[in-house]
């Protein structure tokens, strides 16, 4: 028995020691901290980069650092919202809770949430398209409203994950094991993509080699809109339902003091031109007449910037997701455009940022 | 508790360390308990069917051998088919109740016990051995019980014959490092079949045989040769696993898979593959009923009857009764051409034993394979002809077709690498494994590349194996 024990004790050292290194990768990048203590250093201030990829926390941490903050200034929306930089808004008590929210309904529950006292003084909305699109609310219904608790790390399920991602050349163990205070999760160790301290994301080492994205060219997009599905479904009029919770939010928001501006959010300009030749979209349109019928009757206001004819794709991370820049221009266009929000924005200095040499993913921010 | 989970291997080193820990005379009665416990925690109904049938099959034994010499044939008739009642009233009760019972009582359907062909078939050939006289009843309860409930064995096989096991457990042995070294061995290769290959090749199989009707012909033809592989490795990677576990435990058990696409015939692959299954029908169906040693006519009739039968045990949908017969036509045929198949490699002036002669038989016997596995893949008769007539539709081999239909499947560049290496790497150990199976030919192997080898594969099982639950192992349902 006992040379059958130091055959597989031998046998089993390199393994233990290799699966070591990794288990040593994950607690050194964060990524098995519990989200109370993520949220701890988010509030003060040891946040750099918070960025997990095997468990998903982002809409209870937005929530809770949201109501912890209580920022004048609070965005709102899905991941069409998380490059709204805090550098590009006047006010220094701003937080960007893109992500927070994954169905319209959710953000007047994300706001009832916050203690009174916390709720931003202004909102900015950002209105996904499919919202509003009959067809797509009822292939994904509203999973719950409800928060749920943070998840507890799972180590034996993010080990499996970290070798898997390794092997796909996700990231550099050399790296990961390097990584600097402040920083959580593996995605952010990893790749640097992640939500900074203001909520606003980065994605990170992937805008360096955009023709590596499954989105290249924006073919999976494309295919989406071939294929009438994903988000892309076809429709031609605006879902009664979400628009009835989005009249219930505005009320709300009226009610109890917040100035809401919101926006239907970019695509890359040749999907927008796809999506346009199809004639399938018909809800688009009238979803915004909806909507700015809708805001005006409560003093507010929405802007539909499906199309923004000054960005081009090269400045698009996929299909529908602008990049940094795509929201600089986007700001800058809300400096001129808004009335509740424009004054947060300095038009110039935005336009500077959008036309700027480098990159045509990122913004060079002070 | 599957094989794969991690509880299971918790379980197993705590049954491992017991079982080696406590004296000789008291370690049957620890792998029974571990065995009761593996079970228990199916279910209690379910541990209660495994000792119905194990108290039916021992009290069995002690009636043969009681009435030795009085219509010895109809009291093995009798006890037998005690002993085959609880799995034709599972196996074949909730087919009965989805055919003709009303709505209102189908919500009634039962749930087969995990295994219940396996032990069933266990207690059988312990009353056919009784019978034959080749086996002294067993008067101890204990060690009977865990012949037939052995917890490696229980779930999916292999079906080790009762002479062979049982004297084994009334034979304690002491440990044996090189026995423990090559179940330690088997055990990784069997994780690395199941994990690795069938479990990654699950969800293609799944997009081309579930949904044929939104992928293209190609696609469905590609995801049946890939279920071929996959039903190999998912069904080898459980017996190996199982076998594996028993050695370590100090037993012996026959290989129960001998690389059988390697086989250079359907009568070889039937050798080769779930061996303990087929020399069980051998033994206790095609025998009986006269086997070989009669009419050539006959022997036909029995081949087919054979098969027929195991068609039925896998399940009583008409694909598998067509997929049975189908194999029952191969060997007959195959019987029957005998003369015909020596004329024509005599005139080809192709050496019958030469390479390219046997890799074109192994072509064929893979093909004649292949093409049952779509009627036992399939979940109806007409779902296996839909399959076939789905195939055609747009069949092209050229390279862009190829691409597009692996992409059908959901295949990417990395997992086609992935996938790519693991059934390489399956196939390369199989065909060097053909003539002695995997334990034998790496304990033939030097120690470096034993280790290379089991390093290899725990990296596979690390890296390559998918993330989540293994998907239940398609024979579970038989």
């Amino acid at each position: 028995m006992k040379r059958f024990l130091k055959i597989l004790a031998l046998f089993l050292a390199p393994v233990i020691l290799l699966l070591g290194m990794f288990s040593l990768a994950l607690v050194r990048s964060g990524e098995l901290t519990p989200t109370a203590d993520i949220e701890a250093a988010a509030l003060n201030g040891g946040l750099e980069l918070f960025g997990l990829a095997y468990r998903d926390d982002t809409r209870a941490l937005k929530q809770a650092v949201a109501n912890a903050r209580g920022a004048d200034v609070l965005v709102l929306g899905t991941s069409r919202s998380m490059q709204l930089r805090g550098a590009f808004f006047a006010s220094d008590s701003f937080y960007n809770a893109g992500g927070g929210v994954a169905y319209i309904s959710q953000a007047q529950v994300f706001l009832e949430n916050m203690p009174p006292d916390a709720r931003p003084k202004h909102l900015l909305l950002v209105l996904d398209q499919y919202f509003y699109n009959e067809t797509w609310t009822s292939i994904e219904p509203e999973d719950s409203a409800a928060l749920r608790p943070y998840t507890q790390p799972d180590a034996f399920y993010a080990l499996r994950r970290a070798l898997a991602d390794y092997l796909d050349g996700k990231y550099s163990l050399l790296h990961v094991l390097g990584t600097q205070d402040g920083v959580y999760g593996m995605s952010a160790a990893g790749r640097g993509a992640g939500f900074y301290a203001d909520g606003s994301y980065t994605y990170g080492t992937a805008v360096l080699h955009p023709e590596k994205s499954v989105d290249a060219e924006f073919k999976d997009t494309f295919q989406r809109i071939a294929k009438n599905t994903n988000r892309f479904e076809y429709g031609e009029t605006p879902d009664a339902e979400s628009l009835a919770q989005t009249e219930a939010l505005l009320a709300f928001c009226a009610r109890t003091g917040i100035e809401v501006t919101a926006f239907l959010p970019p695509y890359a300009p040749s999907v927008w031109q796809r999506m346009q030749e199809t004639g399938q979209y018909g809800y688009i349109p009238a979803t915004f007449a909806a909507l700015e019928t809708m805001f005006a009757r409560y003093g507010f206001e929405v802007f539909d910037y499906s199309y923004l004819p000054e960005t081009n794709d090269s400045q698009y991370v996929d299909g529908f997701h602008g990049s940094d820049r795509v929201y600089a221009a986007l700001c800058a266009r809300l400096a001129e455009d808004s009335l509740l929000l424009g004054a947060q924005f300095d038009s110039a200095a935005l336009t500077a940022l959008f036309t700027a040499q480098g990159n045509p993913l990122t913004v060079s921010l002070p | 508790m599957q094989f794969t989970s991690l509880a299971y291997l918790g379980f197993f080193a705590a049954v491992f360390a017991v079982h080696w820990a406590v004296p000789q005379k008291a370690r049957w009665a620890v792998c029974l308990a571990a065995s009761a416990g593996f079970y228990a925690l199916l279910g209690a109904p379910m541990l209660a069917v495994l000792a119905l049938c194990i108290a039916i099959s021992y009290l069995g034994g002690l009636w043969l051998q009681r009435r030795r010499g009085r219509r010895p044939a109809l009291a093995l008739a009798l006890a037998a088919a005690a002993a085959l009642a609880p799995l034709l009233f599972f196996k074949y009760f909730n087919t009965l109740l989805g055919a003709y019972a009303p709505e209102s009582v189908r919500a009634f359907s039962l749930l087969t016990p995990v295994g219940i062909s396996f032990f069933t078939f266990k207690a059988v050939a312990y009353l056919a051995e009784v019978y034959k006289g080749a086996l002294p009843p067993c008067r101890h309860f204990g060690r009977y019980a865990l012949y037939v409930s052995f917890f490696p064995e229980v779930s999916m096989g292999p079906i080790q014959r009762p002479g062979d096991l049982m004297a084994q457990i009334g034979t304690p042995r002491a440990f044996d490092a090189g026995r423990a070294v090559r179940g330690a061995q088997l055990m990784l290769w069997g994780y690395f079949e199941k994990l690795v290959v069938a479990d990654n090749l699950a969800p293609y199989v799944s997009a081309g045989l579930d949904a044929p009707d939104l992928v293209m012909g190609l696609s469905v033809f590609l995801a049946s040769v890939l279920y071929a592989v996959q039903l190999y490795a998912d069904f080898a990677g459980y017996s190996h696993i199982a076998i594996g576990c028993m050695q370590l435990l100090g037993f012996d058990v026959p290989e129960n898979f001998r690389a059988p696409y390697f086989s250079t015939s359907v009568k070889e692959f039937w050798n080769r593959w779930h061996i303990s299954l087929s020399s069980w029908l051998r033994d206790y169906v095609y025998i009986p009923l006269g086997g070989s040693r009669c009419s050539t006519a006959r022997c036909c009739v029995n081949l087919l009857i054979t098969f027929l039968v195991s068609g039925l045990w896998h399940g009583t949908g008409l694909q598998f009764a067509v997929w049975g017969l189908l194999h029952g036509a191969y060997l007959a045929v195959g019987r029957l051409t005998v003369p015909a198949r020596a004329r024509l490699w005599r005139a080809s002036h192709i050496p019958e034993q030469s390479a390219p002669a046997r890799g074109l038989k192994i072509l064929v016997t893979f093909v004649l394979v292949w093409f049952g596995w779509v009627f036992f893949r399939a979940p109806t008769l007409s779902g296996a002809l839909h399959l076939f007539a789905r195939m055609p539709d747009s069949f092209s081999l050229a390279p862009p077709a190829l691409k597009n239909a692996l992409a059908m499947l959901g295949f990417n560049s990395g997992m086609l690498i992935r996938v790519g290496f693991a059934c390489a790497l399956l196939c390369a150990v199989d065909f060097a494994a053909r003539r002695t199976g995997f334990s034998a030919w790496l304990a033939g192997r030097r120690k470096w590349f034993q280790a290379a080898l089991c390093y290899v594969l725990v990296l596979a099982i690390l890296f390559l194996a998918p993330i989540g639950a293994s998907p239940t192992p398609i024979y579970f349902q038989f």
